[in-house]
């Protein structure tokens, strides 16, 4: 069986620490490099969550922006991505629930620049079982969305996801199988062939 | 398998068992390869889920950081202020309004009646900060409470200045930043509710928002309902913090006078209509922004959000003269050179309608 094997999150850093002390006192420009280190990452969540750029944009500044204002509640010395991305997780899945959202409609599918290192298996998946589980993942409930991205792309652990989406680890667990349950149902037909073809290295 | 015991295999690929569970659901996958045959499956979905793209259109991380920062400028302006319960302000607003509009209408108007009018002219502080405000909303009665606690204790003397320019309801105002100003100044019942937000941005969160609530609700309310609703759902809407969407939707207004484009932009960003004359007057200022626009991203993303606006304006009422000035701006779009967005603009364009 293949245990999800990528790199865990990556250390702050004391270059990180650093700036975020000096962001925690008042310092603008320190913490807009550190907005500039992890806005990829945090856009990424929310636009998983919410699946439209505009909406994406808003909640990821909006993240940033709470991240700035509760910073001396942050612990120096923890990794700051995974905090800021938990907050905008919250502002996403918030959004998605609101009702303006869904006065709003479906959200577009994910932009269209292609990924630059789709991964192993992503490189053998074509085009077409990309496209079904996206819309399988649009298909999702967004709490069950939420708890797939924050664990499946940010590796979270359940403790982590539990604490961003205000539900317990045990809620966690339940729809994120059901999530997976669903997505693996949807993406069997393709996911045979890649895995194989994976296995087969060609 | 049951589906519950499914569940914990799910569980075990992100190694959240309990050692003992995880042993035994180990010990189950090296006899059941059915079970085995699963977990693949859900470790695959993890996979093939995190190489999907979550790209932005090009350009947008370039000037991400530019666009955070007045917020957060604005944020931390507001940092002293902190320890102040909300509601201090609206108070403080409402006694400096009942102590100040007697004498100012005494002294400017005899002839009463234009009360409202008048009052939050008379207390505005100092012309050039007042001006994009002006701008934004000739007629709008209330006053904006925070530079006027600010400022006017110590400022009576200047304080009477702007009074004759800036009380006459129909004046223009003097000079607009820039296009995306004059344009706001155009149409001031389609604008976004800042003045407002920014009253619920100064009282800051922790202490009861609801106080400045009420104050944003009144001045929205006396210009229209919509936007207010939609305002006031969203803060609710919000998580952790309490009244915090401020920073979202409305600028910090130390921040307004030294920004100007991003504070234009995020101003129309913030806009949410709720019926298609209000998209269409959204994608108006959106073609206005990027016209008086030096700054190509910001220009390319505000003639992007004028056709999804356009485009929002037609779904909502479906009319052909809506449908065609959506379909000329998309054109219009396709043939710029400096157009950074065309894929995202075609797929508009190929997918225009969606259920209502």
């Amino acid at each position: 069986m293949s245990h999800s094997a990528r790199p865990p999150q990556a250390d702050p850093g004391p270059d990180e620490t650093f700036l975020l002390a000096r962001a925690r006192q008042g310092d603008l420009s320190a913490f807009e490099e550190v907005v500039r280190r992890h806005q990829r990452r945090v856009y990424g969540v929310a636009l998983r969550i919410v699946r439209a750029h505009d909406v994406a944009d808003d909640v990821a500044q909006e993240a940033f922006v709470r991240a700035w204002r509760s910073l001396d509640r942050f612990e120096l010395g923890r990794p700051f991505g995974p905090w800021v991305c938990r907050i905008a997780a919250n502002l996403a899945v918030n959004h998605v629930r609101s009702p303006r959202a869904r006065e709003e409609g479906l959200p577009e599918g994910h932009a269209e620049t292609p990924s630059a290192d789709p991964g192993p298996l992503g490189a053998v998946l074509d085009a077409e079982a990309k496209r079904v589980l996206d819309e399988a993942v649009a298909g999702l409930t967004p709490e069950q969305r939420a708890v797939f991205v924050l664990r499946a792309v940010e590796e979270m652990s359940y403790e982590e996801i539990a604490g961003a989406l205000g539900i317990s680890p045990g809620t966690v667990m339940s729809r994120l199988f059901r999530a997976r349950e669903r997505l693996a149902k949807t993406l069997a037909p393709y996911l045979g062939v890649a895995v194989r073809r994976k296995a087969g290295g060609s | 398998m049951s589906g519950h015991e499914r569940e914990r295999l799910s569980a075990y690929l992100d190694r959240e068992l309990p050692p003992s569970e995880q042993a035994a659901v180990e010990a189950h996958l090296a006899a059941c390869p059915e079970c085995a045959a699963f977990l693949a499956g859900l470790a695959a979905v993890d996979e093939a889920a995190a190489s999907l793209p979550a790209e932005a259109p090009e350009g947008y991380f370039e000037t991400f950081p530019a666009r955070v920062r007045p917020r957060l400028e604005a944020r931390k302006s507001a940092f002293p202020a902190r320890r102040v319960p909300a509601w201090t302000w609206a108070a403080a607003a409402a006694l400096l309004l009942a102590v100040v509009t007697p004498l100012t209408l005494r002294q400017l108007r005899p002839s009463s009646g234009a009360a409202p009018s008048t009052a939050p002219a008379a207390i505005q502080p100092a012309p050039a900060k007042v001006e994009p405000m002006a701008a934004d909303e000739p007629r709008r009665p209330e006053p904006t409470p925070t530079p006027t606690v600010h400022t006017d204790r110590t400022a009576s003397p200047e304080k009477r200045g702007p009074v004759p320019n800036a009380a006459p309801a129909v004046a223009p105002p003097a000079a607009p930043q820039d296009k995306a100003e004059a344009a706001f100044a155009r149409e001031p019942e389609l604008l976004p509710p800042a003045p407002a937000q920014a009253v619920v941005a100064r009282a800051d969160t922790e202490t009861a928002p609801a106080a400045a609530g009420n104050v944003a609700a009144e001045g929205l309310t006396a210009r229209g309902g919509d936007r207010l609703r939609v305002a006031t759902a969203e803060s609710a809407a919000e998580p952790e913090a309490s009244a915090p969407s401020a920073g979202k939707a409305g600028p910090g207004l130390g921040a307004a006078a030294a920004r100007e484009p991003e504070d234009a932009f995020r101003r129309l960003a913030a806009v949410r209509p709720g019926s298609a004359v209000e998209w269409r007057l959204l994608r108006d200022r959106w073609n206005a922004l990027a016209a008086g626009e030096p700054d190509r991203l910001r220009a390319d993303e505000a003639r992007v959000r004028a056709i999804m606006a356009g485009r929002e304006a037609w779904l909502a009422r479906g009319g052909a003269d809506d449908e065609a000035a959506f379909r000329r701006d998309v054109a219009a779009y396709l043939q710029r050179e400096d157009a950074l967005q065309k894929p995202r603009v075609e797929r508009l364009l190929a997918e225009p309608r969606r259920a209502p």
